[in-house]
């Protein structure tokens, strides 16, 4: 890398012309900082102040400066014993992967604090802005995965009352001293101790890296369970808590609008293969499993749950995305494709993203955006401008019985900007993420609620499952269904005031995955909730530390939450790897930890009682465990290989396909692509029974997204798409045959037939016609003549 | 480190380092609003957390590795975007010429080679450092930053 010191040079030279925001400047940064300070401190005093069964409807104002009469010695005293431990850097005497015994500790402290025996009484927590908003390493017990409440509709018009009275002392909102009010209600029937949403009192422990996993000892929490996860009150105290990020604008710099704030993976998933049976279905079969298959379908992660892509075949047709002019419609004509008819995008800003196709309905989702650039006085100052935009995400449905004429039947829309989508029956769920509009909000529902169909989304609909945990929680995942009979509206529309990072879609539940960075590392929480036939309802909530490597990481069989995760202490640069079970609540159940100290997890896929993972530092740990007994997890074997696979798919009854990279133990320079064939009919005793590298090859597309490969064990075909040593994109075709990877083409789409970029190439078949489609064209391949190219077509 | 939990202290710090990570922000993400915003978040973040710093040495690489998570996370949001509209914000750059055609030229790298060699520039790292930031083998860093120089040269011939 040395003999490139003249290009960084060069390049750092560059960007030494390029002006630095000024809110990024350290005198705005500063006072940024001190904004944030003055609420962690405000928090902290806050903190002290709160006592069992208190309504504490009142913001406070220069809370640092208080002095609150219900102060006592004995919670002074706990406050700072607890910024003791937390600061303390001490290494837990059991390893749970997080400062499990502080947070044992406190978890006591407040338990006896709150506890309140055969009362129902309501809770009302005071999140100062900085501490509860922006100090997301902070709120360690948020909705904690053995924590729960129910909503007793008693309670919750108490709480009402609080927050009418909070309401009514909120006149103007200074600067700094904005707090808000989150409304949690509690019901303890059972004497227990139910903790949704508590804001970490010690703003000193912020980061204090604790993940809220209580350890097993925390039985009296274990005990309590329960699916609510807490909702908006009303549309005022919603407001209150997104106004909030106002506070940064008033600092004096850009505001951002639009949906900006969302980090999403692009992979997502859904998958649980309920059992054994379904392994000679894996792969995605256009017929039942007794047959043979006669076309590919998009390699979904759950069979039963459809997913949407840039390319679907029903057998006959094949649908081509093409993000300028709309959909192709390709007929098959032998091994020729005919263009049938397209279908045409509506509107000039309209950005289709992918579809589903479903016998005779096409549903295809289009991103609409608005953009519009004004500035303020204020603003002008800087040389600033705000960007509005407007992103509303559509499901557009299509009646295409007759192929040459597709007719539009319905239109369903939603504010935000896609993530993903499923489709499960007759039902398409959408999520989108929506950010208000700082700007232009005022205390109006209609300037910071988003819009699903006709009109905003009920407050009961929009739930805080993450807690007051991110400064930036201020954007909403929008979750609606759509049934393919009533293509104009959503059946039911739920919204999570929270950003999400990944989603996990099982036959049965929807997980949405929050990470989250604490000093010592990640932490992920989940949410969850159920869905069926259009019906979409909260379930759980829960915290594990680390972080996933992506959606393959969880898994949901016979009722548990599985999830594999890394932990990276940033601290002193130590990775470990641990297995999770949660149960249908996200309470946890059991886990094992600490396993490949100083590696990471690259892949994982899991078969019923079964999981696989792999990780990987120098060479490749493939590690099976049993999970059969969710209270007892074990690892059954772990088998070392050289370089790792980044994908993993079940390749009929004994067999695992890894789809990754060759590198040299030694020197870690990587080799190539690689794909390895493991028997996994002993799980214990896993092995490698063949490899095949593909050298030369710089980008594999099944990296970050899945649905780029094929694998279709029936028909033993490996289609994957990647780019050579020089940038071609190139896609090659697999087979495994007596033991032994087979190459059956590789076709340089740069050099022959230019189709698209990478990312838009994807492979599918239709009896003995293999296609290889992109953006702009499709190319077809006679598998029974040695995959010579037939005919190409471009648009 | 306590002695950072201040403003001040924790600023001074920052004077050191905020030049680069917006640079190396704006490189990776192609965008100088997210790239604000990205720095932005990522320095609240480094605040809250920096009681448990070891040493001031240690909190470059720290934020580092905290941006570059968080541009990370900002890459795999744009694949379901539409097309950028273009920077819409105006650029006062002095040189524009060059400082737009290298963002243009870095806009043209796979997104993981971007974000490497952007560490690799902006960060000063070495592929040791780099792969252990990002949690990837350092060989696998090293071929892929040089083939992403490779490009870079090849380009800008």
């Amino acid at each position: 890398m040395d003999d490139n010191r003249d290009l960084i040079e060069r390049i750092r030279k560059a960007g030494e012309d390029e002006e630095i925001p000024q809110s990024l400047e350290p005198d705005n940064m500063r006072k940024r900082l001190e904004a944030f300070q003055r609420e962690l401190d405000a928090k902290a005093e806050e903190e002290e102040n709160m006592q069992p069964g208190t309504h504490k409807a009142q913001p406070e104002r220069n809370a640092s400066q208080k002095t609150h009469p219900e102060r006592t010695e004995s919670k002074e005293k706990e406050l700072r014993e607890t910024e003791k431990s937390a600061d303390a850097e001490s290494k837990e005497p059991e390893n749970h992967g997080f400062s499990g015994m502080k947070l044992q500790e406190r978890r006591t402290k407040r338990m006896s604090s709150w506890k309140i025996g055969g009362m129902a009484a309501a809770v009302v927590l005071v999140a100062s802005i900085g501490a509860g908003r922006f100090v997301h390493n902070q709120d360690n017990s948020t909705l904690v995965s053995q924590e729960s409440y129910e909503l007793a509709s008693a309670k919750k018009s108490e709480a009402e009352k609080e927050i009418k009275k909070a309401d009514a002392e909120d006149a103007n909102y200074a600067d700094a001293g904005t707090e808000e009010t989150g409304i949690l209600e509690e019901n303890s029937e059972d004497a227990g101790i139910e903790e949704k949403d508590v804001l970490e009192e010690d703003s000193a422990n912020a980061g204090a890296g604790e993940a809220d996993v209580i350890s097993e000892d925390d039985e009296e929490i274990k005990k309590e369970s329960s699916s609510e996860i807490p909702h908006a009150a009303s549309y005022e105290e919603l407001y209150e808590r997104i106004s909030q990020r106002r506070v940064y604008e008033k600092q004096g710099y850009m505001v951002e609008e639009g949906d900006m704030m969302y980090e999403t993976a692009v992979q997502e998933d859904a998958a649980v293969f309920t059992d054994s049976s379904m392994a000679s279905d894996l792969g995605a079969s256009g017929t039942s499993i007794e047959s043979s298959v006669s076309y590919s379908e998009t390699n979904t992660r759950e069979a039963s749950v459809d997913e949407a892509d840039i390319v679907k075949t029903d057998g006959e047709y094949i649908y081509v995305l093409n993000r300028s002019k709309g959909i192709a419609v390709l007929r098959k004509d032998g091994t020729d494709v005919k263009e049938e008819s397209w279908i045409s995008l509506e509107g000039m800003d309209d950005y289709p993203v992918e579809f589903y196709v479903d016998g005779n309905l096409l549903q295809l989702i289009v991103t609409k955006e608005q953009t519009e650039m004004l500035s303020s006085e204020e603003e002008a100052e800087w040389d600033t401008y705000y960007v509005k935009t407007d992103t509303r995400t559509c499901l557009i449905t299509y009646d295409i019985s007759d192929r040459d004429n597709p007719v539009k039947i319905g239109e369903y829309e939603q504010d935000g900007s896609y993530l993903t989508s499923r489709k499960n029956g007759k039902y398409v769920y959408l999520f989108t993420a929506y950010a208000p509009a700082y700007f232009y909000m005022t205390a109006e529902p209609e300037t910071f609620v988003p819009k699903a169909g006709e009109g905003i989304i009920l407050c009961e609909d929009i739930y805080y499952p993450f807690g007051m945990q991110e400064y930036t929680e201020n954007n909403y995942l929008v979750i609606s269904s759509v049934e393919s009979d009533s293509p104009d509206k959503a059946v039911e529309t739920k919204a999570l005031l929270s950003r999400s990072d990944l989603f996990y879609v099982s036959e049965k539940h929807i997980y949405v995955v929050n990470s989250r960075w604490e000093e010592s590392g990640e932490s992920t929480s989940l949410a969850s909730f159920a869905y069926d036939s259009g019906k979409i309802e909260p379930t759980g909530a829960g915290n594990i530390p680390g972080s996933l490597n992506n959606s393959f990481s969880l898994d949901e069989y016979n009722g548990y939450l599985r999830a594999v995760t890394t932990r990276w202490d940033y601290r002193d640069s130590t990775r470990s790897n641990a297995l999770y079970i949660l149960d249908e609540n996200l309470n946890y159940v059991s886990k094992i930890d600490n396993l490949a100290e100083g590696e990471d997890i690259r892949s994982a896929r899991f078969m019923g009682d079964t999981a696989y993972f792999v990780t990987y530092r120098n060479t490749d740990p493939l590690f099976s465990a049993d999970l059969s007994d969710p209270q007892n997890p074990v690892i059954l074997g772990e088998l070392k290989v050289t370089g790792f696979s980044e994908y993993l798919h079940f390749y009929g009854e004994n067999l695992l396909l890894g789809i990754g990279w060759e590198t040299d133990p030694d020197t870690g320079i990587q080799k190539g692509l690689k794909l390895s064939m493991f028997d996994v009919s002993d799980p214990s005793n896993v092995t490698e029974c063949s490899r095949m590298i593909i050298e030369n090859v710089g980008n594999f597309s099944g990296s970050w997204n899945y649905r780029a490969v094929l694998v279709n064990p029936e028909r033993n075909l490996i289609g994957l798409s990647f780019t050579d040593q020089n940038g071609s994109i190139c896609y090659g075709v697999f087979s495994y045959e007596e033991g032994e990877f087979r190459q059956k083409m590789v076709d340089n789409l740069t050099l022959g037939s230019e189709l698209g970029e990478l990312d838009s190439i994807r492979g599918l078949f239709i009896d003995s016609c293999y296609y290889v489609s992109g953006n702009t064209g499709i190319a077809v391949y006679d598998m029974e003549d040695g995959f010579k190219k037939m005919q190409k077509l471009t648009w | 480190m306590e002695d950072l939990k201040s403003p001040e202290a924790f600023i001074q710090l920052y004077e050191n380092v905020y030049k680069d990570l917006y640079r190396y922000a704006l490189y990776t993400l192609g965008n100088v609003q997210d790239a604000e915003d990205a720095v932005g978040d990522a320095v609240l973040d480094a605040y809250a957390g920096i009681h448990n710093l070891r040493s001031k040495e240690a909190f470059r690489s720290w934020i580092f590795a905290i941006l570059s998570a968080k541009c990370k996370r900002k890459r795999r949001e744009y694949a379901n975007r539409p097309e950028p509209l273009g920077e819409e914000l105006p650029e006062r750059s002095l040189n524009l010429e060059e400082a737009v055609q290298m963002r243009e030229l870095f806009e043209r790298l796979p997104e993981e080679e971007r974000l490497l060699i952007s560490l690799r520039v902006w960060g000063g790292y070495n592929s040791k450092e780099i792969g252990e930031m990002l949690r990837m083998n350092d060989g696998t860093v090293r071929s892929r930053i040089s083939r992403a120089f490779a490009r870079l040269r090849v380009w800008m011939t």
